[in-house]
């Protein structure tokens, strides 16, 4: 799969006029200095051949000399890559932590007022874009009321979000509030749908508690369709990932992108359009070996 | 609502046709049940505010969009329109900009932009998707897994990113934003509509007409893909809900529409970077639009579905 996405780069970096050597030198370079960089980096090969030289290349991590930093693009990569990760993750675990009691919560009480205020709330939180929902919290919390610092400390390492949370709260809550909508919504029509089923009333009928019937019964069985969501949700999160490290200025991937494009560092853009890539593939592979681990269905079939 | 022009979609499986002639077209019994849903009422109402207000507006309230400064120069009632308040004067109701553009029209030709790109990429991406979907789950076999594949790729890259590419290799205009927000987003509905297809392939008039000689063509588009019709307008409210997004949040990185264009993303944008010295009422005229309009969207895209529904139901 990653290898078809180098291709759409490679394929992209080709339709530039100009060619990859515009992409690597930035777009004064001159016809001679295309030239040469052409002839030095084996561009006047057959198209194929630069295909799978271009593909050795990003798979053995080399993607090319920042123009801007004049350093390797994956050294710039590798630094940031690790903010972007803790951030999605952290997100990512509080998401389903919030999103999850919150809709079972909702499909348990259907109808009720508490439902319907939910549902509200949810639906507006699916409609607000991710740097409103920060950019609101930046304006409240850190302008008018100076309860939270606005920006994020630039010599902070990854692990700042645990060793110095105050700084981390808003951006961490700005990339939760993006897929709550979307999750409790999901797991309130899953838990609904469980609910309606037959051994939902075998449970009550055998005479368990409501509670036990909730937790041991619907609950454990509604929450296996959302692992699947993990996956399809990861790709969201990273380009909000993007949009919450430009507000909060963390130096993370998106920044790293975002100075990229500001600058035309072209090497740079498609180097960390690459490795986002790769990162959601990873992560919806994971989240699949999760689904075989937490749906015993599954586990027993693979013994 | 009598429909004559597509009547492909009323006569599916032919023996009750009868039926839908006594009830009226299908698309009356959809219009019957988003009637009855009232926040997709709303939804509509304020869809078709912003429409006039965005495509209309300008020529009823003519504000100066391109010279800021001339206009910004101007004080009224001893203060400089750059720094203006909401409802100071009259003259400009929700105050001017940093650049000295008066808000109202701001936000108009910002809509302008935002709703045209929004609703062409929005149909780009459901008509690809569309013709995608049907030709992959038509065929089958190999073509139609290579062609899910395809899908699979495009809804794991983070789109966001591809937008920043595509746009930093060939520069920023309206036009490549359509485009590429069009083509980078089609991959959901492909799959939503190679579903449909694969249940519609087997049904009798597709074999009818393959029987009578028809080509894969003429099957996939002139009897699976309006057969898909209701599907495919539900999607299409959602694209163009998720495509306005997008581009808001394009225009809020700063890689939006160029000057002297604008949008409500780079409206947004410019606004907060004054936000800190106080300014930060700049900031909700356009945040309020972007939420309005892609709410309205989501609410009828919703009520378009339990239309859609329970036109399936009573088939």
């Amino acid at each position: 799969m990653l290898v078809l996405v180098i291709l759409f780069t490679f394929l992209l970096e080709h339709m530039v006029p100009g060619g990859p050597a515009v992409v690597a030198l930035g777009n004064r370079a001159n016809a001679r200095t295309i030239y040469i960089y052409n002839k030095t980096h084996g561009l006047l090969a057959p198209i194929l051949v630069q295909f799978f030289n271009y593909l050795k290349h990003v798979l053995t991590f080399h993607l090319g000399t920042s123009i801007v930093y004049h350093a390797p693009v994956w050294t710039l990569i590798r630094s940031a890559l690790s903010h972007t990760i803790v951030l999605v993750t952290v997100a990512l675990v509080l998401q389903f932590i919030l999103a999850i009691p919150l809709g079972a919560l909702q499909a348990q009480r259907r109808n009720t007022r508490f439902d319907y205020i939910a549902t509200g709330i949810t639906f507006v939180l699916y409609a607000i874009p991710v740097f409103l929902i920060g950019e609101f919290m930046v304006t409240l919390f850190a302008i008018q009321l100076h309860w939270l610092p606005g920006l994020v400390s630039q010599t902070a390492g990854p692990w700042a979000v645990f060793t110095s949370p105050l700084q981390f709260i808003m951006p961490i809550f700005t990339l939760t509030f993006l897929g709550i909508g979307g999750l409790s919504r999901f797991q309130r029509s899953s838990m609904v749908e469980v609910l309606a089923q037959d051994y939902i009333r075998t449970a009550r009928a055998k005479g368990l508690s409501e509670k036990l019937v909730m937790r041991r019964h619907a609950f454990r069985n509604a929450v296996l369709p959302i692992i699947t969501i993990i996956g399809l949700s990861l790709p969201a999160l990273v380009g909000g990932a993007l949009i919450t490290e430009y507000i909060f200025d963390i130096p993370g991937m998106g920044s790293l992108t975002l100075q990229a494009a500001n600058t035309q560092d072209m090497p740079v853009v498609v180097g960390t359009t690459i490795a986002a890539t790769a990162f959601t593939i990873v992560g919806s592979i994971l989240a699949d070996l999760l689904y075989a681990v937490a749906d015993p269905r599954i586990r027993t079939q693979s013994r | 609502m009598a429909d004559t022009t597509t009547p492909s979609v009323a006569p599916i499986g032919g023996s009750d046709a009868g039926e839908t002639t006594q009830e009226g077209s299908v698309y009356a019994l959809v219009w019957r049940t988003f009637r009855e849903n009232r926040p997709a009422v709303i939804s509509l109402c304020v869809f078709v505010f912003f429409l006039i207000f965005s495509y209309v507006g300008p020529y009823l309230y003519v504000t100066n969009q391109t010279n800021g400064f001339i206009a910004g120069s101007a004080t009224i009632n001893g203060v400089s329109t750059v720094d203006y308040p909401w409802f100071h004067s009259w003259h400009m109701i929700l105050g001017g900009d940093n650049s000295g553009f008066d808000i109202i029209g701001r936000l108009m030709i910002g809509g302008r932009t935002a709703l045209t790109v929004g609703i062409l990429s929005g149909l780009i991406s459901t008509f690809v998707g569309a013709a995608w979907g049907a030709i992959a789950g038509y065929r089958g076999k190999s073509l139609d897994s290579l062609m899910m594949r395809v899908v699979d790729i495009g809804l794991s890259v983070p789109g966001i990113f591809l937008l920043i590419v595509i746009v930093v290799l060939f520069h920023s205009s309206s036009t490549t934003i359509t485009l590429t927000l069009g083509l980078t987003s089609w991959f959901g509905s492909a799959r939503l509509i190679r579903g449909e297809t694969l249940s519609l392939k087997s049904r009798e008039f597709v074999s009818a007409v393959r029987v009578l000689g028809g080509t894969d063509r003429r099957i996939i588009f002139r009897h699976i893909l309006p057969n898909t019709v209701g599907t495919m307008v539900v999607i299409g409210t959602f694209a163009v809900a998720d495509s306005i997004l997008a581009l808001a949040g394009l225009g809020f990185i700063g890689l939006g529409i160029p000057l002297p264009n604008t949008d409500w993303g780079s409206m947004l944008q410019n606004a907060v970077q004054y936000a800190p010295d106080g300014y930060w009422w700049d900031i909700v005229p356009a945040a309020v639009c972007i939420i309005l309009v892609v709410m309205s969207l989501n609410y009828m895209g919703d009520a378009l579905r339990d239309g859609f529904e329970v036109r399936l139901q009573k088939r």
